[in-house]
């Protein structure tokens, strides 16, 4: 058994780990062969301060009214992605620097996965619950927010009890992942950077969130 | 719904048509926004469609769902693999109907949730993409296809003439002329190597020509040089609430080859969301090539003339409450946020900020073209709520803002919701507050139109249209018997008989008075006084047939 979880732990994660990259890297590809028109307008506004608003906003729940209004969601939202940057962490961290899962990191990071699985409950309740969010969520939805959430029990039950089922659970889950992920909405983050960049690029320049001084009037 | 298509595809097959468009128009900015949406929901309650209604399928994120299920389809791994699992669809003529109306008739592509998504995902893009692949196979409500027809035909989307636009602007002069006591006083037109080009919106021309009497007026007033061109001077462009982009090249270069022959510097558009938008930031990428002059808002030229003590105001000439609707294409796809503030605070003794305002303000609804399509209308109004109560909580009892098709939908919603408020441009709150120099000296006496006789029908109506003139409109005035009242017409008599003709036209009935009324601001009392007896007086006058008062019996008693 403990020789299956450590191929487990190494060979599969790194196999799991390779295709997951040839298929993030042949998206990417995809995106750059696609065209990218810019604006040439002259400018009114800094296109650089505008990516920089655009990247921070993120970190800024009172920048937009949507988040300003649902401090809750957005709050759920941080803790949520806390546990899930915990959560792959820590398949790095177990099988190649153990000795940095000192009891009390082992305690934080518990405390932070749990609260992670109470997001993601109410994440899923919130998208059952409301009729407008039922209207545009697809199975895909539901699937991505239950994995991940019982991804975060297993790395709990793995970080506490360093079981060998609980290990296989957690780095088995992380497998499947690995090769879900690429195929799944949950893989918003290797779009969201451009999305971002685009929208901080755009309404940077126009001057819309970055006006330069000479434009101002007071 | 079943949707009219305007003109099929040369090969007939819709849905392969505009699939193509939809492939031909897969740039990585619209590829990212596809893939990127997590359904999170935050995006909601930016929608006024959604605020207004609480249907769940106008969210943007339902919206824009109508259009990404297609995409997935075709371009993502999954959509291709496992439909269902991702809600990919395959493209039908029904699916395509659904996706229309979603597009033109429940989203105004105001980018309000643009601004409210956590990913920062581009909804007026993602609108626009579907516009265009829709309006390829003729899928277009008829109104806004009409009008972009119009424009690619005469230079204007209202199919002013060059005669008709120099008889106006000429007028205009007039008026000015008499007004600053200076006959020497001249509206320069075609005028090479002047430094601004003002561009105006058709409406202004037709309907509204005081409001560039405004600008004329602060421009002067500025001692600016500009000038105006008889040729090209339309700074719409309905192309870009199509989709198409061929059309709005075309109606660009239009412009810009005006503005290269005449060698002027700048172009200002005039107070027009979307003309402003078009010209300044959406222009480049349709011309494919750098513009030969620069462009710029009269919203942005005049808060300069203020900020540089060209302009003298006299803020307690407007007394009134005033607050200020920022529009969408304006604001927030044009970063012009600030200017109308400065001028306002200098212009008005009581200005008084909308809840939210700025780059947060609500759309009026009269956006992406909305006015144009008359099969919305209802769904127009309804959704023009939040911005009444908006409207509403400011106490104010003048709305300015500077975008036509805005000054429209307000208009509507100050009647449907009965907010009693006025709508208006800046220009004319600016002119308003002016502080010009006394007159100097006495004007001659406006201009008088020969009467022209032509042939009527028994009913007083012109028994052919074709030979309607303004000289036959003085001659069908003076038939009226009405005195003093018809002698002679003057500049609201025409406005009146110019709108009547033009919905005519358009319409191919006559608009009613409650609808003359509403669009040129005049009061039942005031269109009495105008056209006295029915409604058929204003018709007779504008030259329409018979059979445009209805087939109802004539009052003999008004016919002479």
């Amino acid at each position: 058994m403990q020789e299956f979880v450590r191929v487990l732990e190494n060979e599969v994660q790194i196999a799991a780990l390779s295709i997951f990259a040839l298929m993030y890297l042949t998206r990417l590809l995809w995106l750059r062969s696609l065209r990218s028109p810019r604006e040439q307008a002259a400018p009114k506004g800094s296109a650089t301060k505008g990516v920089l608003i655009s990247f921070g906003s993120v970190f800024v729940p009172w920048a937009m009214e949507s988040t300003r209004k649902h401090l809750a969601v957005y709050v759920e939202f941080a803790l949520f992605h806390i546990a899930v940057a915990i959560a792959i962490g820590a398949t790095f961290i177990y099988p190649y620097a153990p000795q940095w899962l000192t009891p009390t990191v082992v305690d934080v990071c518990v405390v932070f996965l749990g609260i992670g699985i109470l997001a993601g409950l109410m994440r899923m309740q919130r998208r059952l619950a409301k009729q407008e969010l039922r209207a545009i969520n697809t199975p895909d939805d539901y699937f991505a927010i239950t994995v991940v959430t019982i991804y975060f029990a297993t790395a709990i039950c793995a970080l506490l009890t360093k079981d060998d089922w609980g290990l296989v659970a957690y780095f088995g889950l992380t497998t499947f992942l690995l090769l879900y992920v690429p195929l799944s909405k949950v893989s918003h983050y290797l779009y969201m950077p451009f999305t971002r960049f685009y929208y901080g690029f755009l309404f940077g320049r126009r001057g819309v969130m970055a006006q330069t001084r000479q434009w101002r009037y007071n | 719904m079943a949707v009219e298509v305007t003109s099929r595809p040369r090969n007939g097959d819709i849905v392969k048509e505009a699939m193509a468009v939809l492939d031909a128009k897969l740039t990585r900015q619209f590829a990212v926004n596809m893939h990127a949406c997590v359904h999170c929901g935050l995006c909601f309650e930016s929608c006024h469609y959604y605020l207004a209604t609480g249907d769940p399928k106008l969210t943007p994120a339902y919206k824009a769902e109508q259009l990404r299920q297609l995409y997935k389809r075709r371009h993502d791994w999954t959509g291709r693999l496992l439909p269902w699992w991702v809600h990919a669809e395959e493209a039908t003529e029904e699916r395509l109907a659904k996706l229309y109306d979603v597009a033109f008739g429940s989203c105004t592509m105001c980018r309000r949730c643009n601004f409210n998504c956590p990913m920062g995902l581009d909804m007026g893009l993602m609108m626009r993409t579907a516009r265009a692949a829709l309006t390829s196979v003729g899928m277009i409500p008829k109104g806004l296809k009409d009008t972009v027809d119009i424009h690619l035909a005469t230079g204007n989307n209202m199919g002013i003439s060059p005669e008709d636009f120099v008889e106006t602007v000429e007028w205009i002069e007039e008026e000015l002329q008499k007004e600053l006591g200076d006959p020497t006083y001249k509206i320069p037109i075609d005028k090479p190597g002047t430094r601004y080009l003002m561009c105006l919106n058709p409406r202004e021309v037709k309907f509204y020509p005081l409001l560039f009497r405004a600008q004329f007026l602060t421009c002067y007033a500025a001692g600016e040089e500009w000038g105006v061109s008889s040729r090209a001077w339309d700074a719409t462009n309905y192309g870009l609430f199509s989709g198409d982009d061929a059309a709005c090249k075309q109606i660009i270069s239009h412009l810009m080859d005006e503005a290269e022959r005449l060698g002027v510097h700048t172009i200002v558009a005039t107070e027009c969301g979307h003309g402003y938008r078009s010209l300044r930031w959406e222009a480049q990428g349709w011309y494919g090539k750098p513009l030969p002059v620069n462009v710029m808002s009269y919203v942005e030229l005049t808060a300069q003339h203020i900020q540089e003590g060209r302009l003298k105001l006299d803020p307690s000439k407007n007394r009134e409450p005033v607050t200020y609707h920022d529009p969408c294409n304006q604001a927030r796809s044009g970063g012009i946020v600030d200017e109308p503030r400065y001028i306002l605070n200098r212009t008005v003794s009581d200005f008084r900020e909308m809840t939210p305002h700025g780059t947060e303000n609500f759309c009026c609804g009269g956006g992406g073209g909305a006015l144009t399509m008359s099969e919305f209308r209802e769904r127009r109004l309804e959704v023009a709520r939040i911005k009444a109560e908006q409207i509403k909580a400011t106490g104010a009892k003048i709305v300015a803002t500077s975008c036509h098709n805005c000054i429209d939908q307000l208009t509507e919603i100050s009647r449907h919701y009965k907010l009693g408020v006025k709508v208006v441009n800046i220009c004319e709150l600016v002119a308003n507050a002016l502080i010009l120099p006394p007159k100097q000296v006495a004007v001659p006496a406006p201009e008088v139109v020969a009467p022209i006789a032509v042939a009527v029908d028994e009913n007083g109506f012109i028994a052919n249209p074709a030979d309607w003139s303004r000289g036959a409109a003085q001659f069908l005035a003076a038939r009226q018997g009405y005195g003093q009242a018809l002698e002679r017409l003057g500049a609201d008599h025409w406005r009146v008989v110019e709108y009547i003709r033009s919905y005519y036209a358009q319409a191919g009935v006559a608009p009613s008075r409650e609808q003359i009324c509403g669009e040129l601001h005049l009061t039942g009392k005031r269109f009495h006084e105008l056209f006295p007896g029915t409604i058929r007086t204003a018709l007779r006058i504008a030259g329409l047939p018979t059979s445009a008062a209805g087939g109802e019996p004539v009052e003999e008693s008004v016919v002479r």
